[in-house]
């Protein structure tokens, strides 16, 4: 693929929804599994973002026919419960997004900066 | 509800379930119960509601995106029309459909809010009671006890060949020869139940009163519950001074801190070290319920207390596998004769089997069917209301249909809007009604009497919530389809017309509805007849004298460890200095203290002979309550002084035996003889000088009386450590001194304990609870019927003027007066009420019947009671009717004309 090509196949991802971010940011570490997922992006949202069921379905879906994120090779040893859940993993391309995506908010950030609007607010 | 959410997910496309099922569900059960810790109940609801509420969507959108690709490579062939087109006849043309119904649905509801509400509102408490009762009833009747094979487990009590029903306790040499009965049962234990007891737990500086119950050997594992640790009573530990207990897992973890070495260390209970031989698992439960903290041998040892004349033990058996319930009782039957024909002292006493859910249940059984059929009622009601309601809507919008018809609307498409209308509103008052019946279990375990057993187990049970929902959401379809179905067929033409003349919907239509309004009120009377019956009952219960004068006394327990209160002078001098401190609080008018309160049953009913006559003293017994009484309990207590002396200070240890009798035992020991001065004995050692006679206080809250005599603890202190119940009579709130009492206590002996602080009313409320739980629930239920009843007369009344505007306004316009047309819509439902008044009244003389056993001095045809229901229901109904007929007569003749 040609970087043109990339980038564009990057961009057409921009920008991401809060908690698409969000999952991308929970899944740069390290695998996990659904329900581990969620609790990430609870914690990395400072609670702020409690998926429920049905949201949390769709964002997963919705990543996953966009390539940003791959059910992962590695299988895992049986949970305690001995139920098999599955593991998911960022794509190359999810990775690529997640940062454009960085970069993106960055340059907003110093725009909103040269104007005095991120002095920042006791919240 | 994670269960619920589970049966949910299958509106996901199989792949989808696969994938992210699991994590779903976990998710869903996470976020409500987090919630639930954060918010409580209600915001945990709101969680729920909120998830099943988006899950239509969610799961429409699934398979819009995720099957497509499989129906495409199936069919082979490319639909030509768009890929959500309704008429396709994939699932997802009918989910498109299913949507597009939904939204239209939606609308339907903003426009008429009143009618969704009201059928909302009529569902949920249909099922929402109904899920409530029917959990209450199938945890405490249905299911089996939480024991090993509990089929097999049985009570034993002793029964006398003449009097084969009585049920009294198990005597000591009773239990034992039925325990060596190894053919009929695979293991039989004890218990002392016959009264509460208690005993002082010290710890380091710290006492508490704990309750305790004395059981055999072999108690826990009949049960086929192990201890978590150590193991149980031995038969050789069955002895007054095997220092030796079984803890319950509670007080292992409050006193105890969950110390695992318990088992090596000694506790010290009533000042004397036992040793802990075992703890129980947390979830274990007495068969007879109520708390118990400790458990402690039972002394077994043949004679004495154990002899055959003592009936005090609650035996509970195992039946051998294979033995009936039929042969045990033969056999045992036997075993009393036998025993009889060589021992005439075991007065014929045999072991009576009854299978032990059904001796746990007991009385309540009766309560519960009752109810039951009371909210099975309701939930009659709460069908038919729907019923009627969709029928009325359905008529309204015949026309609607018919022109959607004509204009080409599919039947499939028309019936499928119905279906989703009325689907739709179940789901939504099924949820109504599951959040109801959470709210309503927790209320019902509030306000349960204590003595109804395993009520605390209680969860909802989703089987009945399943059962109710489905009852009524397929009344409601049923109903709602039936126009859909008539107006899809070819007679169009017809209905527009029929409609246009402004004629209510048909005759068929008018007379179904108007059967239904009938039922409704029919239903209603027999509910509102019930409840009124059980009020009457409760009130003529709460009025019976008790021949006691409970206000301002309050009653608590102290009792006397036997290592320092070893003499009956060292009890009687605690209690002589404890009166005088409790008597100098300011407020207090009075102590004393009595071995029973009255109204709590009878106890101690050894008996009494006279001593006066010339004859053998067996031929002069008679069955008497004795009461060990002390200070100024009778005066108090409020117990009238009939003739004679009360007892007093003077009658102390040293002075001459003083007796007060009430009028019961006088009538029946001296009949017209006068019993003052009479001489008795209740241990046949000493002989006792009747000096008063006092009026009768009941045993029960009933106002039945017995046989009973008070005697001077002083005189009586050497028989026994008595466990006095103290009393004192306040000139204001009597729970104001609770504080002062125990800093007097303190002054006087720094470990000892107040105990089961209660006034004398909450006592006798305790007695009655039953009742009041009974009448509570079925004013409650039949308030309820009575309100869908009004629900459904008003709905079919304005229906009716809605629909006869036209007709009114030519009526008008023509001169009638408002009066006359308030009037005739007003009869048209007095009508209604008034057939099903008398069908209501037929109704529940029929089935008042099963009330009876729980109905106190009230008939159960009652004709105040009767009438005065009819009359309300007539009223309720006729105000329902009148808001629609004052409707009517708003009618503007000129805009009435133009109506449609």
């Amino acid at each position: 693929m040609t970087d043109s090509k990339r980038t564009a196949a990057i961009d057409q991802h921009l920008p991401l929804k809060p908690a698409d971010y969000l999952t991308l940011i929970a899944l740069a570490e390290a695998n996990q599994h659904g329900y581990g997922l969620v609790k990430k992006i609870q914690t990395l949202s400072g609670g702020t973002l409690k998926l429920v069921p049905g949201n949390f379905y769709s964002v997963l879906q919705r990543l996953l026919n966009d390539g940003l994120l791959a059910e992962s090779e590695r299988q895992p040893a049986e949970d305690l419960d001995d139920r098999r859940r599955r593991y998911y993993a960022i794509t190359e391309l999810g990775r690529d997004v997640a940062e454009a995506e960085t970069r993106r908010l960055k340059s907003l950030v110093k725009v909103a900066e040269a104007h005095n609007l991120a002095r920042g607010r006791a919240r | 509800m994670t269960r619920l959410y589970r049966l949910m997910l299958f509106a996901y496309p199989a792949p989808v379930c696969r994938a992210f099922g699991g994590d779903m569900i976990e998710l869903f059960s996470d976020r409500v119960r987090e919630e639930r810790r954060a918010q409580g109940w209600l915001a945990a609801s709101f969680v729920a509601l909120r998830t099943f509420g988006e899950l239509p969507f969610s799961a429409a959108e699934a398979r819009r995106s995720a099957p497509r690709a499989h129906r495409a490579t199936a069919n082979n062939t490319p639909s030509s029309r768009p890929p959500n087109d309704p008429r396709d006849g994939g699932r997802a043309g009918l989910l498109a459909g299913l949507l597009h119904n939904l939204r239209y649905t939606l609308r339907g509801v903003r426009h008429s809010p009143a009618f969704a509400g009201v059928v909302v509102f009529t569902l949920a408490v249909g099922i929402g009671a109904n899920t409530v009762m029917f959990t209450v009833l199938d945890g405490i009747l249905l299911s089996p006890l939480p024991y090993q094979e509990p089929e097999r487990l049985v009570r034993l009590y002793n029964a006398w060949p003449d009097d084969p029903d009585e049920k009294q306790f198990v005597s000591g040499s009773s239990f034992l020869s039925s325990r060596e009965q190894a053919d009929i049962f695979e293991g039989l234990a004890a218990a002392y139940t016959y009264r509460q007891t208690g005993a002082d737990l010290t710890s380091g500086e710290e006492t508490e009163r704990i309750v305790i119950m004395p059981a055999s050997s072999g108690y826990f594992g009949l049960l086929g519950v192990e201890p978590l640790l150590g193991r149980e009573f031995l038969p050789e530990e069955e002895t007054v001074d095997a220092n030796v207990a079984v803890i319950s897992y509670g007080l292992w973890q409050t006193a105890f801190a969950g110390d695992p070495n318990i088992l090596s260390e000694d506790i010290d209970l009533q000042g004397t070290p036992h040793a802990v031989i075992g703890v129980m698992p947390s979830g274990f439960r007495n068969p007879l319920g109520g708390r118990v903290d400790l458990w402690r041998p039972e002394n077994l040892q043949p004679g004495g207390r154990n002899s055959c004349n003592n009936h005090y033990l609650s035996v509970f058996g195992r039946l051998r596998d294979g033995v009936s319930l039929q042969e045990a009782r033969e056999k045992l039957k036997a075993l009393g004769a036998s025993m009889f024909e060589e021992n005439e002292r075991t007065t014929g006493a045999f072991a009576a089997v009854y299978p032990l859910l059904d001796d746990t249940v007991g009385d309540t059984s009766t309560m519960l069917w009752v109810l039951m059929g009371a909210v099975g009622m309701v939930l009659l009601i709460a069908c038919v209301n729907v019923a009627s309601l969709f029928l009325v809507r359905s008529a309204e919008r015949s026309k609607e249909l018919a022109i959607r018809a004509a204009l080409g609307a599919g039947r499939r498409r028309l019936v499928g809007q119905m279906i989703t209308e009325s689907l739709f509103l179940g789901i939504v008052g099924g949820v109504a009604g599951l959040l109801l019946s959470f709210a309503g279990l927790r209320a019902v375990i509030a306000m349960s009497p204590a003595s109804l057993p395993r009520v605390t187990e209680l969860g909802i049970d989703m089987r009945v919530f399943v059962f109710a929902s489905a009852v009524s959401v397929l009344t409601g379809l049923l109903f709602g389809i039936a126009p859909a179905v008539q107006f899809s067929r070819p007679n169009l033409q017809r209905t527009m017309r029929e409609d246009d003349r402004g004629n209510s919907g048909g005759k068929t239509h008018r007379r179904l509805r108007g059967a239904l309004v009938v039922a409704e009120i029919s239903i209603a009377l027999v509910l509102l007849f019930g409840a009124g019956l059980l009020a009457k009952s409760f009130r003529q219960v709460v009025e019976v004298d008790l021949g006691v004068q409970p206000g301002g006394v309050l009653t608590y327990e102290v009792h006397l460890p036997a290592a320092r209160y070893a003499e009956g002078q060292d009890r009687i001098a605690f209690y002589q200095r404890f009166f005088e401190r409790v008597g100098a609080i300011p407020g207090v008018e009075a102590v004393g203290s009595t071995s029973y309160l009255p109204s709590e049953g009878r106890y101690h009913s050894w008996g009494i002979h006279r001593t006066d006559l010339d004859v053998n003293l067996g031929d002069h017994w008679i069955g008497t309550d004795v009461r060990v009484v002390d200070g100024d309990y009778l005066q108090l207590m409020g117990i009238e002084l009939v003739r004679g002396r009360l007892l007093a200070d003077t009658d102390s240890a040293g002075a001459p035996k003083a007796m007060v009798v009430n009028e019961s035992y006088a009538a029946r020991a001296f009949a017209d003889l006068d019993a003052l001065g009479g001489k008795v004995t209740t241990n046949t050692q000493d002989e006792w000088e009747i000096v008063g006679i006092v009026a009768d206080t009941a045993y029960d809250p009933l106002g039945s009386v017995s046989p009973k005599a008070y005697l001077p603890h002083d005189q009586f202190a050497d028989n026994r450590n008595w466990a006095m119940i103290q009393t004192v009579r306040t000139a204001t709130n009597p729970r104001a001194i609770v504080g002062q009492l125990r800093a007097e206590l303190r002054e006087v002996d720094p470990q000892l304990v107040l105990y089961k602080v209660r006034t004398m009313d909450d006592v006798i409320a305790r007695g009655i609870a039953p009742q009041r739980f009974a009448m509570a629930l079925m004013m409650g239920f039949a308030a309820t019927a009575l309100l869908l009843a009004a629900v459904g007369v008003y709905g079919v009344l304005s229906y009716t003027v809605a629909q006869r505007t036209h007709e009114i306004g030519i009526r008008m316009a023509l001169g009638a007066d408002r009066a006359q047309v308030r009037g005739m819509v007003l009869r048209q439902g007095l009508a209604l009420t008034g057939i099903g008044v008398v069908f209501g009244i037929a109704g529940a003389l029929a089935l008042t019947g099963w009330l009876s056993s729980l109905l106190f001095e009230v008939q159960p045809g009652d004709p105040t009671v009767l009438a005065a229901v009819a009359a309300t229901l007539a009223l309720v109904a006729a105000l329902a009717g009148y808001l629609p007929a004052r409707r009517a007569t708003a009618v503007d003749p000129i805009k009435a004309l133009r109506h449609d």
